[in-house]
């Protein structure tokens, strides 16, 4: 097990980070920013979620704000979605805002409720 | 802002059919088939316009077929209009086609009395012996939209 | 207003249909081979290269394009290449898109797939 650390982002301190070769079936609830980097078949509920480009995860998303580079295929449920240039996202959105990159693999459908503009 | 900001414009190429409301000022460089009320209509020399036209001004250097109730009409030297043309000042320029029946509006500002066919009926309808008359017959008072 | 949209779409020629903000148009538009610039109101079906829907424009209906890009209202089918929702942009419906991009402050209500086959 090298340190396969070439996409790996480093979670700043206080932040909870799951590396890229870990595989996880079942729920992950963090209250700390939680940077994703590994594979989840299951639930992640937390608050500040980044989920890295190396990251797969099959389920749900729960989180207040949550950044995609890599592969979600669910549902997610949060107040703002960042998907970006490398992100692949197929399944349900519900926010409140979302901005998607260009580039951004997206088959998804979107309900949203207006609370950002207002 | 852009040049076009106080006016509509249909493209050259650009194709149109169904129902203009509320237009002011609109230019039409490219096919329409619609009914349409406007204070100022230019059908520019590729325009194609096949519809009832109410407006104020019109200016066709294009083709027009239909029924037309305007102010003030000038057609151009690469005009051409069938159909009817109602008008209370008209100009022509020399090299424009009306194959049309043109009448004077006798009545005021209004273009009420034109509304109705009656006007015409009164008239003595020189006999529509060439093929551009399709436009009289075929356009039903689409208008008060 | 996303006046960088215009840039991109050049200099606005003699060809591009544009449809003024009081305007309310009701069936088919096809642009041909230039952009179209929705301003007023439209009900219908548009096909065109591109398709711009200004801050007060809205389009109800079916829109067919290359590029989009929603600054406005826009409800009903959308099947393009390249859309661009901008921060004021409200879609709802059903839109086909394979590269998108989503501003911050934009409304999106429906499903978003991709366009399987080119075909158009």
């Amino acid at each position: 097990m090298f340190g396969k650390n070439s996409v790996s982002p480093v979670a700043p301190p206080n932040h909870s980070q799951i590396n890229e070769d870990v595989r996880i079936r079942g729920t992950i609830t963090v209250s700390e920013p939680l940077v994703m980097a590994g594979q989840l078949d299951g639930e992640i509920n937390a608050d500040t979620l980044h989920i890295a480009s190396t990251a797969i995860i099959t389920g749900e998303v729960a989180a207040k704000s949550v950044t995609i580079d890599g592969r979600v295929l669910g549902s997610i449920v949060a107040d703002k979605v960042f998907l970006s240039a490398t992100a692949h996202f197929e399944g349900q959105l519900h926010c409140k805002g979302v901005a998607i990159g260009k580039g951004a693999y997206v088959d998804a459908k979107f309900t949203q409720e207006p609370a950002i503009n207002g | 802002m852009d040049k076009h900001g106080n006016k509509t414009v249909i493209g050259a190429g650009a194709t149109f059919t169904g129902k203009i409301t509320n237009a002011r000022v609109i230019e039409v460089h490219g096919k329409v088939n619609a009914d349409l009320t406007a204070e100022k209509v230019t059908i520019g020399e590729a325009g194609h316009f096949d519809g009832a036209i109410r407006a104020d001004l019109v200016v066709v250097s294009g083709h027009y077929e239909g029924k037309m109730q305007a102010g003030s009409v000038w057609a151009t030297a690469t005009a051409s209009i069938s159909g009817k043309l109602h008008y209370e000042t008209l100009q022509m320029d020399r090299g424009a086609a009306l194959n049309c029946h043109i009448v004077y509006n006798w009545a005021a500002k209004n273009a009420v009395a034109a509304q109705t066919d009656k006007d015409d009926m009164d008239l003595p309808l020189p006999k529509p012996s060439d093929k551009a008359k399709n436009g009289v017959e075929s356009t039903s008072p689409k208008e008060g939209a | 207003m996303s006046a960088k949209s215009y840039e991109q779409m050049a200099s606005f020629h003699e060809d591009t249909t544009y449809i003024l903000g009081d305007l309310i148009m009701e069936g088919a538009l096809d642009g041909g081979d230039h952009p179209i610039v929705v301003d007023g109101q439209f009900n219908g079906d548009i096909t065109a290269t591109d398709v711009i829907i200004r801050e007060q424009g809205k389009v109800t209906g079916t829109v067919k394009a290359k590029t989009a890009v929603i600054n406005g209202h826009f409800n009903g089918n959308l099947i393009c290449e390249s859309l661009n929702v901008t921060a004021t942009g409200i879609v709802e419906g059903e839109v086909q898109a394979n590269a998108l991009s989503i501003d911050l402050g934009a409304e999106v209500i429906g499903s978003i797939s991709r366009v399987n086959a080119k075909s158009k």
